[in-house]
């Protein structure tokens, strides 16, 4: 299931990246490899900067700003933009909120 | 038939008990697999099929097996092939009897899969691309495209360009050491006997097709490693204005592109997955890939070849302060 409405992410909320993914950086990409289904995809430059901090543990907020950081929006637009990417990983079992 | 004798393909020194349509090499060379007449057993508890297709409509099914022991076997149609790293040995048996199979389809069974298999599952961080070899002017050139894309056509055109055939079918990349190693040399084309210069002899490869497998003369093709040059990415147009286009592909779509032109099997293993695209982004990394776009000639001849050969020219060959 995937999180398609920002107000349903708190700030502290903190989303971890399966195990089993294999990621390649090429040129300013990244490409991530799935050895559950043996797929790949892409993240273009907003995805490896949300997927590098969410890899490094920083929850939503912190994930935020990061994107704040890196590009020039608001911090609206980051928020959706970040939850929007957050609730595709999700969706595609990539990516799980952790407990505690 | 049983025939001793030391043969050279796919870079080995293959001593073998049976005869084999690979280039002859001296008794005394040293031996890096022998090719053997054996009772092989079914895959047994702890066996894992990684790999499991129909060969072609109608034709034989392939299974793969990696066995708990580490070794690996192939069931094909009336065989069972062991590829034994351990002891540096394939040993084959013919497990049904029967008018089905024959020795030209044993020659092929050997040289499409049992050796090229031995060599992929036997040799760290190589990569197997779908695609034809040619060694031009010191380097080799992997040419990779889809079903149809023309790279046997290309490669053996190539061949009247000076080139000498690498690979075909498959091209094995030894991505740490960045060369081609050799294949058979043999080229797979829709022609006639008659239409290819340089075939030592030819045959059809299955009743199912009129594609026919030519044995190339040896000093035609190239029995050693080959320092690669670059990859290049066959792709047939209709659209008059993309004809001879040359693109470098760089990037997450090179490595997309790479990667659905490189073997792998269907049930892979985790290690085999994360080392193919590892490898594909590594060779991606250190040497060229371009996509070539061509639109395909009436006659069927290979005419897009001038155009490929002069794009390398002006792009690598004339250049020696290039790097490829």
């Amino acid at each position: 299931m995937g999180l398609s409405r920002v107000d349903k992410i708190l700030d502290t909320d903190v989303f971890e990246p399966r195990a089993d993914l294999v990621i390649e950086a090429v040129e300013d990409e990244f490409l991530v490899l799935d050895l559950k289904t043996n797929l790949y995809f892409g993240l273009n430059e907003l995805g490896r900067v949300i997927w590098q901090a969410l890899g490094t543990g920083r929850n939503f907020g912190e994930v935020v700003a990061e994107v704040c950081d890196n590009f020039e929006v608001d911090e609206a637009v980051a928020r959706v933009d970040a939850a929007e990417f957050i609730g595709d990983l999700i969706g595609r079992g990539l990516v799980s909120k952790s407990v505690g | 038939m049983v025939e001793r004798g030391n043969y050279t393909c796919f870079g080995l020194v293959v001593a073998s008990d049976f005869a084999l349509p690979f280039p002859r090499v001296s008794a005394d060379a040293a031996v890096d697999l022998r090719l053997v007449s054996g009772t092989v057993r079914e895959p047994g508890a702890g066996s894992e099929l990684v790999h499991d297709v129909v060969d072609w409509v109608g034709g034989p099914r392939l299974e793969i097996f990696r066995l708990a022991d580490g070794g690996v076997l192939i069931r094909y149609d009336v065989w069972r092939v062991l590829l034994d790293h351990e002891n540096r040995q394939v040993v084959v048996e013919r497990f049904v009897d029967g008018e089905r199979a024959g020795q030209a389809e044993f020659e092929l069974m050997i040289e499409r899969l049992a050796l090229p298999l031995y060599v992929l599952f036997g040799t760290k961080n190589t990569l197997g691309l779908h695609g034809s070899a040619v060694a031009f002017e010191g380097r080799a050139w992997v040419f990779i495209g889809e079903s149809g894309a023309g790279k046997s056509t290309t490669a053996h055109a190539l061949l009247a360009h000076g080139g000498r055939l690498l690979a075909d079918d498959m091209s094995i990349v030894d991505v740490e050491n960045r060369v081609v190693c050799s294949g058979s040399p043999s080229i797979r084309l829709w022609k006639n006997s008659e239409e290819v210069a340089g075939a030592v002899f030819d045959r059809r490869i299955h009743a199912q097709t009129t594609k026919r497998w030519f044995r190339m003369a040896d000093e035609q093709a190239v029995a050693g490693a080959v320092e690669l040059g670059g990859v290049i990415w066959l792709t047939p147009t209709d659209d008059a204005f993309e004809h001879g286009s040359w693109e470098r592909c760089q990037g997450r779509a090179g490595l997309v592109a790479m990667l659905k032109q490189t073997f792998d099997f269907t049930r892979p293993e985790k290690a085999w997955m994360t080392a193919r695209f590892q490898n594909a982004n590594r060779l991606l990394k250190s040497v060229p890939m371009f996509q070539y776009r061509y639109r395909r000639s009436e006659s069927g001849d290979p005419t897009h070849v001038d155009g490929l050969v002069a794009r390398l020219r002006a792009d690598f060959l004339d250049r020696p302060d290039r790097q490829v």
